[in-house]
């Protein structure tokens, strides 16, 4: 999937889906639009949001679990502490941060 | 009978002396809170209430990137089942945080090769839906702007 702002530069005004985009990866070195989202905010909150794209998962090594949850009244954090001990006792996780 | 500076009564000085310093301080403060009021409306483009993110830590002498991205699907899933968890998803890294492998992009347009550097996220199921960004809706071309809806 690709940005907005990926597909103006790009394709122009030119539908992009479905069309075939070129990467300098010798292992993945065509890619297919199927989708477009919006532009997001990147590197930082003054930073204007550049080309990007969204490959899926298996591409890259995951680092993060996200979660929308209900509401913040509940602390997760110890629940998937003890949860991940109890997959493995030799990973760990952070709570890195909560809206 | 009262000191004076310069002519005028020491009081006096000391009265414009804190005027003048309470002035710059309001300045200070309106700007400080007229920065920090836009940084609150910036559309970050996706929707930050409710989102928790678990940074996980595997030994990299047991887990390679399949083992990694198996550990994140499985924990993911118990995550999904605990009360109070709306969706679950996992991705290398998040809005927000540089990504340090750009991908260099081209593609044809009315025969004209354009190209641009893009920074790339590696995202599982449903993470679009999760972080809420803008979808366009399936099957159409038109821009995801700030009218368009959420990711379903």
């Amino acid at each position: 999937m690709i940005s907005r702002t990926t597909a103006a530069m790009l394709f122009g005004r030119t539908n992009p889906l479905g069309k075939e985009i070129m990467t300098n990866y010798r292992s993945r070195a065509r890619l297919e639009v199927i989708g477009l989202v919006g532009d997001v905010r990147q590197t930082g909150l003054t930073t204007e949001p550049g080309c990007q794209i969204h490959l899926p998962l298996p591409y890259g090594a995951s680092q993060y679990v996200v979660a929308r949850i209900l509401s913040q009244s509940h602390d997760f954090a110890a629940d998937i502490r003890s949860t991940v001990r109890a997959m493995d006792r030799s990973a760990a996780a952070g709570n890195r941060d909560r809206g | 009978m009262a000191a004076r500076v310069g002519g005028l009564p020491l009081r006096n000085v000391l009265v414009v002396a804190q005027l003048a310093l309470a002035m710059v301080l309001l300045s200070g403060a309106g700007l400080m809170t007229n920065t920090l009021l836009r940084l609150l409306s910036i559309d970050v483009g996706f929707e930050r209430d409710r989102v928790l993110s678990i940074q996980l830590s595997l030994p990299y002498q047991k887990y390679d990137a399949a083992r990694r991205v198996e550990f994140a699907r499985r924990l993911a899933a118990e995550v999904g089942r605990m009360p109070g968890v709306i969706r679950v998803s996992a991705a290398d890294y998040l809005p927000l945080q540089a990504v340090l492998f750009p991908y260099e992009l081209s593609a044809e347009d009315a025969g004209e090769k354009r190209t641009c550097s893009a920074l790339a996220r590696n995202i599982d199921r449903d993470f679009l839906a999760v972080m809420a960004y803008l979808c366009s809706p399936a099957g159409t071309s038109s821009p995801p702007t700030t009218a368009a809806r959420r990711c379903p």
